[in-house]
């Protein structure tokens, strides 16, 4: 039995009304894929789970090196060394010195830390395991190089003369060295210096700094900190 | 130039990035000088003064003209 014109028009304009229906939607499943390859946040859900292989080493736990971390910021632009010139150069141009560099990297890679000191894991603070943060290195007619350990685990050099007024401990003349710009900042600075005023048992400590002469600083002499060093 | 005129070592002045401290250590290391002195010698030359310093041989004055200038100092045989 054949079938009539008029079935044969309709099933004619219900494979054409559905083609225009799936159009769009054939067309967004073409996009979908490249949504999901460039949008991250609608990312495949995965099926798979990927095992690591025993070849591959684990991840090295938190390490207590000073090496770690901190040289990957050192060459921020506030530590552009500048070579050739001395105080007049100050201020002027951003000549990189290369060799300068070098040479603190070499510096820092001899100042490893010895114990275990370092900011988080199974490490402790120096401080914190009830020793010492403060290490006299040299002291000798009233001037003094003290290494300091910090909670980021750099250890500092700082060197200056102790003068004492009462129960006020000035340090004047004040040097830092040993850290790269921006890993201990001045509020850890001045805890340091509290934490030393507590040690030589001041109750008050004036830290008088030198002029610096590294970093955008260099030339230029900070203001002195009075701190009121508490119990 | 007299191989007695060779055992001055005059710091001239510095560069950015000057390390203060090792200069003193130096200073301290190879001179007659304590620490204090040393480390006051280090802070004229920071305060843009010549510091001459005076060496038993041309060697070590030498030597600690190279060290210095590692360190960022800008040195020069004195006379």
């Amino acid at each position: 039995m054949g079938l009539g014109p008029a079935l044969w028009s309709r099933i004619g304009a219900f494979v054409i009304i559905v083609g225009i229906v799936l159009l769009p939607v054939r067309a967004s499943a073409a996009t979908f894929p490249l949504l999901v390859a460039s949008v991250p946040e609608i990312g495949p859900t995965p099926t798979v789970q990927v095992i690591r292989s025993n070849a591959v080493p684990e991840p090295e736990a938190t390490r207590c090196s000073i090496n770690d971390g901190p040289l990957i910021a050192y060459d921020e632009p506030a530590n552009v060394h500048r070579g050739g010139g001395a105080r007049a150069a100050v201020g002027e141009g951003s000549e990189y010195d290369r060799s300068a560099e070098d040479t603190d990297r070499r510096e820092w890679r001899e100042l490893r830390v010895e114990g275990p000191i370092c900011d988080s894991g199974p490490c402790l603070l120096a401080a914190e395991a009830g020793a010492s943060r403060f290490t006299t290195v040299l002291a000798e007619d009233g001037a003094k190089i003290v290494e300091v350990s910090t909670k980021g685990g750099a250890r500092l050099e700082v060197a200056f003369e102790e003068v004492w007024e009462g129960n006020t401990l000035t340090l004047k003349g004040t040097h830092v060295q040993g850290a790269s710009p921006g890993q201990v900042g001045p509020k850890e600075l001045l805890n340091l210096a509290r934490e030393y005023g507590r040690e030589q048992g001041a109750g008050r400590i004036i830290v008088q700094g030198a002029t610096r002469t590294t970093s955008s600083m260099a030339g230029r002499t900070p203001r002195p900190w009075v701190l009121d060093v508490g119990e | 130039m007299s191989a007695s005129e060779r055992c001055i070592v005059v710091l001239a002045g510095w560069n950015v990035g000057l390390r203060t401290i090792d200069l003193m250590k130096l200073v301290r290391e190879r001179t007659s000088l304590n620490l204090a002195e040393a480390k006051a010698a280090v802070e004229r030359v920071v305060d843009g003064e010549q510091v001459p310093l005076t060496f038993a041989t041309a060697a070590e004055a030498q030597r600690f003209l190279e060290d210095a200038a590692e360190l960022g100092a800008i040195v020069h045989l004195g006379s």
